[in-house]
């Protein structure tokens, strides 16, 4: 008897697991954003505000590096659009894309805990091997940027440990746990108190470029297109700004 | 065919659902093994990132064992045998890590040993030690959540075997410590030698507290499964092969724990 009862349950719960939610027609349509870490506070207003707009539009995000939503999207992840911050992730999927478009720029800075610990005070201290030093790692495009920006100067940083996205990184700094990092301003700029920016003349030399695109086997296209035009139109820029992004 | 009495056929309700059971559990690593680049296996575990990962998880691995028989044969002992209050409650608290999210135990070592934490700020400013990001930050990490089912495999033995031998022991009068030395010890070998493989096998698989309290950086605390995870995003058939050298070797530990080389480590 319980044993049946278990079975039932199980049944029900595959059940409900496995029913696909879109064909409730009462329940609002869900765009699934894949979105850079970094774009996580500007993202969050801009789909708030949408959803207030317009009715029966459900912004669902996945936050992550940018390296690994490609990588999510090329398995077959079910995303709507996707957001990166670097020209190249971006057009590494083209096939899998509609035509991208460039919405917002970005500046990597040292950042460092408020009572710099580390004494840091130009991009060479980061080749100290006494100061723990965080990165973003290599594979994403915070940690690409990173490395340009590096090379450019001649520098060698003794790097400490990699973070996994700009998110990641920034906590590494917020906690206290390394003594400077290399991070977005507009993650230094959103952190408040807790992260402190130190000016270098070199952190202009490399920009990170900001691409938007929808992905060609949704079938939610007007949802999607709907996100798309928010990102790009006069408001969803301004929002953008706030947060720090550089907006041509 | 005749199919003997005392041996009635197996019934079908419970045949499938053990079938389905198994494929669950097994299909998935028969796909890794398909999905294996076997051409190119040889140069993608020879070349540097590789054997640099597997390097660092052997020694990690092998010292968090270690460390863990240390502090887990001990343990196990105080739990089974000791007559101490609050010893059911202790078996309790320090399986938890078990059963933790490793992530947790992560945020948790970083609270007590990261630079601002409980202990760690004072490492820090008196010692200038600080333990993140290195080395021994992932060996701590390994420990921490190996331990437990090294001090549940040696503990279960213990508290299943009566004292006769140790009771008899300490008639003839010996000291407790000469017990424990000449009698518990040896006779426990076989449960510390599971423990310790299963503590290793965890040690190499440790993935969310490593990263969390150890970080990531290639030859200091880039281990395997950190490196399996990294490899996705940029290079998936080096990913796949790492995963095909974790597996083989944890195949190894799991042979090495059936087989009588532990089991017989007692006799001996």
């Amino acid at each position: 008897m319980s044993l049946r009862l278990l079975f039932i349950s199980l049944a029900l719960v595959m059940a409900t697991a496995c029913s696909n939610p879109e064909t409730d027609s009462n329940a609002p349509t869900e765009v699934v954003v894949f979105a850079a870490s970094s774009l996580q506070g500007p993202f969050e207003v801009i789909a708030d505000e949408l959803q207030e707009s317009r009715v029966g539009v459900d912004i669902v995000f996945n936050f992550g590096s940018s390296a690994t939503l490609v990588e999510q999207i090329r398995s077959g992840a079910p995303a709507d659009v996707i957001a990166t911050a670097s020209e190249q992730t971006m057009f590494s999927i083209n096939n899998l894309t509609h035509a991208p478009a460039r919405f917002a720029d970005n500046y990597l800075a040292p950042a460092v805990p408020p009572a710099n610990p580390g004494g840091i005070t130009s991009l060479s201290d980061f080749a100290d091997p006494d100061k723990k030093i965080a990165l973003c790692a290599p594979e994403v495009p915070c940690g690409s940027a990173a490395a340009e920006i590096f090379s450019r100067a001649d520098i060698t940083p003794s790097v400490d440990t990699y973070g996994a996205d700009a998110t990641a990184t920034t906590t590494l700094v917020l906690s206290g746990e390394v003594d400077a990092a290399l991070l977005y301003e507009t993650d230094i700029l959103n952190a408040g108190p807790a992260v402190r920016k130190i000016d270098v003349p070199q952190s202009r030399d490399v920009v990170a470029t900001y691409f938007i695109a929808e992905i060609r086997e949704s079938h939610k296209t007007a949802e999607a297109q709907l996100f798309v035009d928010f990102v790009l139109s006069e408001r969803g820029q301004e929002i953008l700004r706030d947060y720090g992004f550089v907006i041509e | 065919m005749k199919t003997p009495l005392s041996h009635p056929r197996e019934p079908l309700r419970l045949i499938i659902p053990a079938a389905i059971g198994a494929g669950f559990l097994l299909l998935p690593l028969l796909a890794l093994l398909v999905r294996t680049p076997w051409a190119s296996l040889s140069t993608l575990i020879t070349e540097g990132p590789a054997t640099e990962a597997l390097w660092l998880s052997l020694r990690t691995a092998g010292m968090a064992t270690i460390l863990s028989l240390f502090m887990g044969v001990p343990l196990a002992w105080l739990i089974a045998r000791s007559r101490l209050p609050w010893m059911n409650a202790l078996r309790t608290l320090v399986t938890l890590p078990m059963v933790l999210p490793p992530v947790v135990g992560g945020v948790a070592l970083l609270s007590l040993l990261g630079r601002r934490g409980l202990l760690g700020q004072y490492l820090d400013a008196w010692f200038g030690i600080t333990i993140p990001f290195s080395t021994m930050a992932v060996i701590l990490a390994q420990a921490f959540v190996a331990t437990p089912f090294l001090v549940l495999a040696v503990e279960g033995h213990w508290r299943s075997h009566h004292h006769r031998l140790e009771d008899i022991a300490s008639t003839l009068g010996a000291q407790r410590w000469y017990a424990f030395r000449t009698i518990t010890l040896p006779t426990a070998l076989p449960a510390i030698g599971a423990g310790a493989a299963l503590a290793f096998a965890r040690s190499l698989g440790e993935f969310g507290a490593t990263i969390t309290f150890a970080g990531n950086f290639p030859g200091t605390t880039r281990t395997m499964p950190i490196a399996i995870y990294l490899a996705m995003e940029s290079d998936p058939d080096l990913a796949i092969a790492l995963s095909f050298m974790l597996m083989a070797l944890c195949v190894a530990v799991l042979i090495l724990l059936r087989s009588h080389w532990v089991s017989n480590l007692g006799a001996k």
